[in-house]
């Protein structure tokens, strides 16, 4: 598996590009001499140059800082609530299709329940209710995300438990508990990262989208969407204020999706989704 | 027999691409299709079978591919046509006119997602053999009750769902022969199929072939089938003819030890065995570049001789050849 | 049919527990909305008549109910800024969003399609690596920024396109284009995929046998079993271009679902908001009820 990892060209790619922007982003302090709130109102709105790689805001911040800074929510959104939606997925699909009955049916209803919602109009509920904040948007990925991913490892917890030895196991009586952490958390692991790894970029979307709309990450936070944002009314004097954000955001999710679905199909070669 | 002859494939070649390198699974067969005659093609699953029947009208896989060899298709007017060497067009056209062709799973052969009748309409609108779609439709209703499906005006409009097996293989009887070919490839017609059915089918394609005076090429592993359908038989074994012979001629006196083998196998009524009899082995998976005969791992009478050199063709007779070094030691 | 009846009961049961998730959602923080939206000093007496008014000194179970009963009667409550009916304000705002969906929908549609029929015809081969980039970067690539990106080429630079929509078709086509962006990558790989999963079916084999060359049999028989899975995606496709519809409204100035909805959260209009989310999770049910029907029809063995 290691070794058909490696042989994808695609997948190394995107995954070192995505290893050298969180480097980037965690040693942000060490790779720029400025501070990333640190206004300079007689450097205004300067192009890139020499002094500021990527030029200055409207209030004389460094753009490049910035935008490390603001890579750095980013990787968190993507990674943090991402999890936290597999786990509850996890957990959910398990019960779901392991115990059945009242329990299945609440708990796909309630996932059918999340999935009728366009997530942003979901998500800009949960910001009025919370206030724009990384805690609200991470509460608002959740909810967006969990109930796909309990669906899909809903159906594939039962067509694991389809598999004669586990059928053996329960006919001999193994607990259920024990039968579940035995046998099916392992065969569910591969499905569990290339959920995770196709879940990463509908997150930093969705972050950068409600930063983008005002509603998500609020300033003096830095985030990509939120600098796009900022930066929007100079779209056509300066459009590289806007541009280097997006690029960035780009980049990051294009470099998650080629990975997942390269671990798909080096991993779990036969279901799509 | 008839010695006209319709199809001649000659030393056919078919190869598939395993990692990067090619490697045959028919290796130089030749084969003659007489005029209104039903010839059967012998074999396990995995020899090579389906792929010839493939290879005829071009639908191989496309990691498969025709490396050497020839099939020649005689016009009644006495022109020859080598079917190989066609471009995709040309041979699409003879698809379904000259050449038509059912499959093993009438479930899946067919669109599951139109009525039987538009599929078996669509031969004549391809070929452009009949412009009112209302006399095309006609044309199909009549065809569905030749092939014996009842109320066939209402069948018409049945997906394939929701026919029986039986009458989803009769429906692709009707799609292969509303074109009126000279030649219909059967590729283990009813091997999807019950036993009762299997018999109604098999009739079914005998009576086709008769009235229609058409040629057949019956691919199959049952040797049953073979002896009430086929005039003309050969065996193949890892994509190599092993015996060839007039379906009587076999029967009563098979040389290969590969045929016998199969023969051995069918059981009878009246006999009591306490096993069924089995050919001892598997088919050799690894298929390398191999100078002896294929046949030698499984063989019980081997000689030495069969594990270095291939046995050529030796001819019995005019209507029986066998390709074991054994066999031919004894003829002479 | 007793299939079809089944269905509506689940969208019934979904779209009741839509209600009582966006009830709670927006009232899990205890506190007095008409308190925040009058100003502090206004006296008591006007935030008690307001709260009356809006039915908020009641108990939050028979404030359901009332919210309920008031939905199904078509009466979504009134709006605290703008003091008019949220139905009316709804209805107002819907016809704009759904322009702007159906030509997104159909940019999505046919370049998508178009675009994976090319890559599964010719996969493994130039064209195909060549899209199968481009309907990745579709998926990749956030919808404000392909908005800003549209608005910078078209508008500034080469003048040819509206900076926002004024009501002309001609100012809908960047909207369109950058809402419908994503959806063209998604539909593109899907039909990529299932076209393929189509060419080891042995039907296609049959078609050639008929005599239809290997294109048209993909075309002719082939596309139309793919679709099915695309169609199916028909519901969720509405569903993330609601959720675009927001961020290309609000960028190019379209006054529909989304743009309401964010104003909503902006001036704090709760019976506004609660009102716009669940409508369009009306509308993605509607759409889900859509997309079986038609997969139904093209595919005869779902009809029981």
């Amino acid at each position: 598996m290691a070794k058909a990892f490696l042989k994808n060209k695609v997948a190394l790619i995107s995954l070192s590009i995505i290893i050298i922007v969180t480097l980037m982003a965690v040693f942000a302090p060490f790779l720029t001499p400025y501070d990333v709130d640190r206004q300079d109102l007689l450097a205004r709105l300067n192009a890139p140059g020499a002094g500021h790689l990527l030029g200055t805001d409207e209030l004389g911040r460094d753009v490049f800082t910035r935008m490390l800074y603001g890579t750095r929510v980013s990787l968190l959104i993507a990674t943090i609530p991402t999890a936290l939606a597999v786990f509850i997925g996890m957990v959910l699909g398990i019960v779901s299709a392991y115990y059945g009955k009242a329990a299945d049916l609440i708990i796909m209803w309630l996932a059918d329940v999340t999935l009728a919602f366009p997530g942003m109009l979901l998500a800009m509920a949960i910001m009025y209710t919370f206030g724009g904040s990384f805690v609200s948007v991470l509460i608002s990925i959740i909810i967006m995300e969990w109930g796909s991913i309990a669906r899909i490892v809903r159906s594939v917890t039962m067509s694991i438990i389809e598999n004669e030895y586990i059928q053996a196991a329960r006919t001999m009586g193994v607990k259920k508990i024990s039968i579940i952490i035995r046998h099916i958390l392992p065969n569910l692991v591969p499905t569990l990262i290339v959920l995770f790894t196709l879940n990463v970029p509908a997150s930093i979307l969705s972050e950068s989208a409600l930063s983008f709309l005002g509603i998500g990450i609020q300033p003096p936070n830095v985030s990509l969407g939120l600098m796009v944002n900022q930066s929007k009314a100079l779209l056509f004097q300066m459009p590289w204020l806007a541009l280097t954000p997006s690029l960035m955001i780009m980049i990051l999710v294009l470099s998650f999706n080629y990975l997942g679905d390269s671990l798909r199909d080096i991993l779990d070669p036969k279901t799509k989704y | 027999m008839n010695d006209d002859k319709l199809l001649e494939i000659k030393d056919l070649t078919v190869s598939i691409k395993q990692e990067k390198e090619m490697m045959p699974v028919v290796n130089g067969i030749d084969i003659t299709i007489p005029d209104h005659s039903i010839i059967g093609l012998v074999g396990e699953s995995g020899c090579g079978k389906s792929m010839t029947a493939k290879s005829i009208n071009h639908i191989l896989p496309s990691f498969a591919k025709i490396t050497s060899g020839s099939m020649l298709w005689h016009e009644p007017s006495g022109q020859v046509c080598d079917l190989v060497t066609l471009k995709e067009k040309d041979i699409r056209k003879r698809c379904g006119t000259d050449v038509a062709m059912i499959f093993q799973e009438p479930m899946t052969s067919l669109n599951p997602l139109m009525c039987i009748g538009d599929q078996i309409k669509e031969v004549l609108m391809i070929h452009k053999l009949e412009k009112s779609q209302d006399r095309a439709k006609a044309r199909v209703i009549e065809m569905l009750d030749a092939v014996e499906i009842p109320d066939p005006a209402v069948r018409y409009r049945a997906y394939p769902h929701e026919l029986s097996g039986g009458m989803r293989q009769r429906a692709m009887i009707a799609m292969a022969m509303i074109a009126n070919p000279k030649l219909l490839i059967a590729d283990e017609p009813t091997t999807a199929l019950d036993v009762t059915t299997q018999a109604q089918i098999l009739d079914l394609i005998k009576k086709m072939c008769e009235t229609h005076s058409m040629s057949a090429l019956i691919i199959t592993h049952n040797m049953g089938i073979v002896s009430t359908l086929c005039d003309y038989v050969y065996v193949m074994y890892l994509g190599t003819i092993m015996e060839e012979a007039l379906t009587d001629e076999l029967f009563r006196n098979p040389m290969h030890p590969y045929t016998r083998g199969l023969l051995s196998s069918i059981p009878r009524m009246g006999d009591n065995p306490e096993f069924l009899e089995t050919l001892p082995g598997n088919i050799p998976v690894n298929k390398e570049k191999f100078r002896g005969c294929r046949f030698c791992l499984r063989c019980s009478d081997d000689i030495k001789k069969c594990f270095f050199e291939e046995a050529p063709l030796h001819k019995v007779s005019d209507d029986h050849y066998v390709r074991c070094h054994v066999a031919a030691g004894k003829e002479d | 049919m007793s299939g079809f009846i089944r269905r509506c009961a689940g969208v019934i049961l979904v779209l009741l527990g839509v209600m009582i998730l966006i009830f709670v959602v927006l009232r899990i923080i205890p506190g007095n909305p008409a308190a925040v939206l009058l100003n502090e000093h206004v006296n008591k007496e006007t935030i008690e008549r307001l709260t009356a008014s809006m039915n908020l000194d009641k108990p939050l179970p028979e404030q359901f109910f009332l919210y309920l009963s008031g939905a199904l009667k078509g009466d979504l409550g009134q709006s605290y800024y703008m003091k008019q009916p949220v139905t009316a304000l709804v209805l107002q705002a819907f016809p704009y969003t759904v322009k702007l969906t159906v030509f997104a929908a159909a940019f999505a549609w046919i370049f998508g399609i178009g675009v994976g029929v090319i890559s599964a015809i010719h996969h493994d081969r130039l064209p195909d690596y060549l899209f199968r980039g481009v309907s990745l970067l579709g998926i990749s690539v956030p919808v404000f920024m392909i908005a800003l990106f549209l608005q910078y080429l078209f508008y500034f630079k080469f003048s040819l396109l509206p900076l926002v929509y004024d009501g002309s078709i001609v100012s809908m086509i960047l909207p369109a284009i950058a809402l419908g962006w994503n959806s063209a990558g998604s539909v593109a790989r899907l039909t990529r995929s299932s076209l393929m999963e189509q060419f080891n079916e042995p039907y296609l084999d049959t078609a050639m046998a008929k005599g239809l060359t290997s294109r048209q049999a993909i075309l002719s028989h082939g596309l139309k079993n793919a679709m099915v899975p695309v169609i199916t995606m028909l519901a969720l496709q509405l569903s993330s271009m609601l959720s675009g519809a927001v961020i290309t409204e609000s960028v190019f100035g379209i006054a529909g679902l989304g743009k309401l909805a964010l104003s909503a959260v902006e001036t704090r209009d709760m019976p506004l908001l609660q009102g716009t989310v669940l409508f369009s999770a009306f509308i993605i049910s509607i759409g889900n009820i859509i997309s079986d029907f038609i997969n139904t029809c093209m595919d005869p063995r779902l009809r029981v």
